[in-house]
């Protein structure tokens, strides 16, 4: 029987694929395991293309690629349900509610994807410190409030005499933006998961992108850049040319995704690094980044598969620590099964770093509502919404503010006006195609508090 | 038996052509194989783009959802569509304004046989032309950096305030088009230097022995006789700047806020960028059609003047 799994990531994740799938081929002699390696920003375009030409694998990844998304998958009819396969004793692996029935690999009451990492961790945005020039300034610890960050990247970048700046950002200002503006907020929810495309207020249901919260955000973030703090040439930065910045030693602080931390440490290996929770606003905080469910789906076996016994027995040999523990040795990221590593493979670095990722995530993040725990037809309203949205985004609207100093306000209120009449169509026409839902889905459940992880 | 006289018309033609082919079968055979790739690789294409952007298709399995114009309509309204479009013709426009005549300039120097060592002048003009696009990109993102770069450096050291090159909205796009004209100018720079080798060196020594100035040689002899090699120039020069996308791509990515995005890079963005939503390759289609059909209209109305320019090289 032959299994194709098409997979991405670094190449040194690769080695490890290939390897790991040649042990599991000699434990099961009548399964040949076939692992593609893809590169991972062609994996939803190369996955999509094998469905296209009827020559579909048996597993797929479902994160990190938009076309292979489980919920996309699942409207195209790639992926297969997984209930029949999934034992008690398979879900007690995993820490608790990971298998919620509410969460994000059920749809329509039944599991299509199982889960590689806690999403807590794999969405914890940190602020990126280089200690040693903190240090060097007079500072022992990372900025805990905005305040703190604007003073010391300022003196930073203001006594650093062109050699050493603050803080620094890259053409896409509006992940510092969105990542501050989370702890500044307990009340408007981003329907995408995907930082800030449409942010709704969980008591009206109505577009909030002018939401006083975030108004402040974009303020206090123009007054970074009003200061010149910013390592001159931000503006055409992208974040591998940041982080590069940062290893250098040429920014002392950044915020940044995860998973570039381990890139850092390779490129600088001396380097005295910290990934420390987001700063807070000066009055307290007052909200969280909100996460959708605990787990992630990860592994989905496809519609398509002749052997989907043999898939299952695929992702099960995938989901115990054991191999968890492997791809942190390659991959140098904690997954889900991190407290049941044996560290057999010590390295201080490495595990400090993803102790600062799982002390980060417990401070930053929460598990919101989703609007489908309410209604599972939910999701096609987000996809449509998300469709149809105004020109220019909410995030590009961001960007002019920051990048070309625009009052962020009027625009996007004119924003809100657009996309109220984007949800209005919307709902219009999934009513007209007999699909009963309304605006309640965007409401937040009276049950909800957003300083609590809300898992159902 | 006597066949009509109608009849014979009608086959004298047909049998002309058999004739012809068979006359001609080797040539034929040696031109058929890129008759073959041309239709593989540009004709299909071309028809498959027409016939997607009529679709809302996200490029899995096949185009189901027929959209009519509705991915025209959006492009019509699409401010962004509209920015690379007119950027795409700046691009374009720019090279025709400042490479073609600078090319003819620098032709006419290193033309002149009394220049020592114009055959490295002429290899080193060149050398940007076979250097990776992608390459030069990311290198003058480098250079150009304000902090490091070696040309702030230069501006820095001699007095002057370090220039965000490519961090500037207004400032982006313009250094692209100097770098892509620096990349480029070489080979505009040898089309001009074939066009002078047609220029008889007769006439020329005629001029000189009635005591004609160079610049009077240059405007009343050798320019007039470029002009219909010049016509084909400039549709070359215009049509191989249309698209930039390797540059952009790696130089500024369509940033800072679009003000470089290009057409190319705008397709791009919708047909396979990871970082948006569902791929459009529909949208995408009708962008690049869109696109195509302008420059299309562009090189139909430069038709005349180059058949004109055509008959006047001919005479």
């Amino acid at each position: 029987m032959k299994l194709v799994l098409p997979t991405g990531g670094t190449p040194d994740e690769e080695t490890y694929y290939q390897e790991q799938a040649k042990i599991f081929n000699e434990k099961n002699p009548d399964i040949d395991l076939q692992v593609h390696f893809i590169a991972s920003a062609q994996y939803g375009n190369s996955v999509s293309l094998m469905f296209a030409s009827d020559d579909a694998p048996d597993i797929i990844r479902m994160n990190g690629s938009i076309p292979t998304k489980m919920t996309i998958s699942y409207e195209k009819g790639w992926i297969r349900p997984l209930d029949e396969f999934v034992t008690e004793e398979f879900k007690n692996r995993f820490p608790p509610n990971f298998f919620s029935p509410g969460g994000r690999l059920y749809i329509d009451g039944k599991l299509y994807g199982i889960p590689f990492n806690d999403n807590r961790e794999t969405t914890f945005r940190p602020l990126y410190v280089n200690l040693d020039i903190l240090q060097q300034f007079g500072y022992s610890a990372p900025p805990k409030t905005w305040s703190e960050l604007k003073e010391m990247s300022a003196r930073i970048t203001r006594e650093g005499g062109g050699k050493v700046y603050g803080m620094s950002s890259t053409s896409s200002p509006y992940l510092d933006v969105i990542n501050l503006y989370e702890t500044n907020n307990g009340r408007y929810l981003d329907g995408h998961l995907t930082e800030g495309n449409f942010i709704y207020d969980t008591q009206t249901g109505k577009s909030a992108a002018s939401n006083p919260q975030l108004v402040e955000t974009v303020k206090f973030v123009q007054s970074i850049v009003a200061d010149k703090t910013f390592m001159p040439g931000w503006e055409s930065v992208d974040l591998t040319k940041l982080y590069q910045q940062f290893a250098a030693g040429q920014v002392a602080m950044f915020i940044g995704q995860n998973w570039v931390a381990p890139e850092i440490n390779r490129l600088n290996p001396n380097i005295n690094m910290m990934l420390a929770p987001m700063p807070v606003p000066d009055s307290g905080r007052k909200g969280y980044k909100a996460i959708y469910g605990v787990s992630e789906p990860f592994y989905g076996i496809t519609s398509k598969s002749k052997y989907p016994e043999a898939a299952w027995k695929a992702i099960e040999f995938f989901s115990t620590p054991e191999f968890h523990e492997g791809w942190y040795n390659v991959v140098q990221l904690p997954t889900v099964f991190f407290d049941q590593y044996k560290f057999e493979k010590p390295d201080e670095r490495r595990d400090q770093i993803a102790r600062q990722i799982l002390d980060g995530a417990s401070v930053d993040l929460r598990v919101a509502p989703y609007p489908t725990q309410k209604n599972p037809d939910a999701e096609k309203l987000l996809s449509g919404i998300m469709a149809n949205a105004p020109k220019p985004s909410l995030n590009e609207l961001i960007n002019m503010a920051i990048i070309g100093n625009k009052d962020f306000e009027a625009l996007a209120k004119d924003y809100d006006k657009k996309m109220e009449t984007v949800i209005d169509q919307q709902i219009e026409k999934l009513r007209k195609e007999g699909i009963d839902i309304s605006r309640d889905v965007l409401i937040a459940p009276d049950d909800w508090n957003p300083a609590e992880n809300y898992i159902k | 038996m006597k066949v009509p006289s109608v009849e014979l018309a009608k086959q004298r033609p047909r049998n002309s052509l058999l004739n012809g082919v068979r006359k001609h079968a080797w040539h034929y055979g040696f031109v058929m194989p890129m008759l073959v790739l041309f239709a593989l690789f540009t004709v299909w294409p071309i028809i498959g783009s027409i016939y997607y952007s009529f679709f809302d298709w996200d490029g899995v399995g096949p185009p189901t959802r027929f959209v009519g114009f509705a991915n025209f309509k959006e492009l019509a309204f699409d401010g962004y569509y509209w920015n690379a479009f007119v950027n795409n013709y700046i691009f374009a426009l720019s090279h025709v304004i400042i490479q073609y005549p600078l090319a003819l300039i620098v032709a006419v120097i290193l033309n002149n046989a009394a220049l020592k060592g114009r055959n490295v002048y002429r290899l080193l003009v060149f050398l940007p032309v076979i250097t990776t696009t992608a390459i030069i990109g990311l290198i003058f993102n480098i250079l150009l950096h304000p902090v490091g770069g070696s040309m702030n450096a230069v501006l820095t050291g001699l007095g002057f305030q370090p220039v965000n090159f490519l961090g500037s909205p207004t400032l982006a796009l313009p250094t692209a088009i100097v770098i892509s004209i620096w990349k480029n100018i070489g080979v505009t720079i040898v089309y001009w230097l074939a066009a002078l080798q047609t220029v008889p060196q007769e006439l020329i020594e005629a001029a000189k022995i009635d005591g004609a100035t160079r610049s009077k040689i240059l405007f009343h002899i050798t320019v007039p006789l470029l002009t219909p090699l010049a016509a084909v120039i400039l549709l070359l020069t215009f049509v191989g700047s249309l698209h930039p996308f390797d540059l952009i791509k790696t130089l500024t990515n369509g940033g800072p806020l679009f003000a470089s995005d290009v057409v190319d890079t705008y397709v791009y963005r919708y047909a396979f960028s990871p970082d948006m939503n569902l791929p459009r390759y529909g949208l995408a289609s009708a962008g690049g059609l869109l696109f195509g059909v302008t420059v299309m209209i562009i090189t139909i109305l430069q038709a005349p003047f180059l058949r004109k320019a055509g008959k006047n090289l001919n005479t």
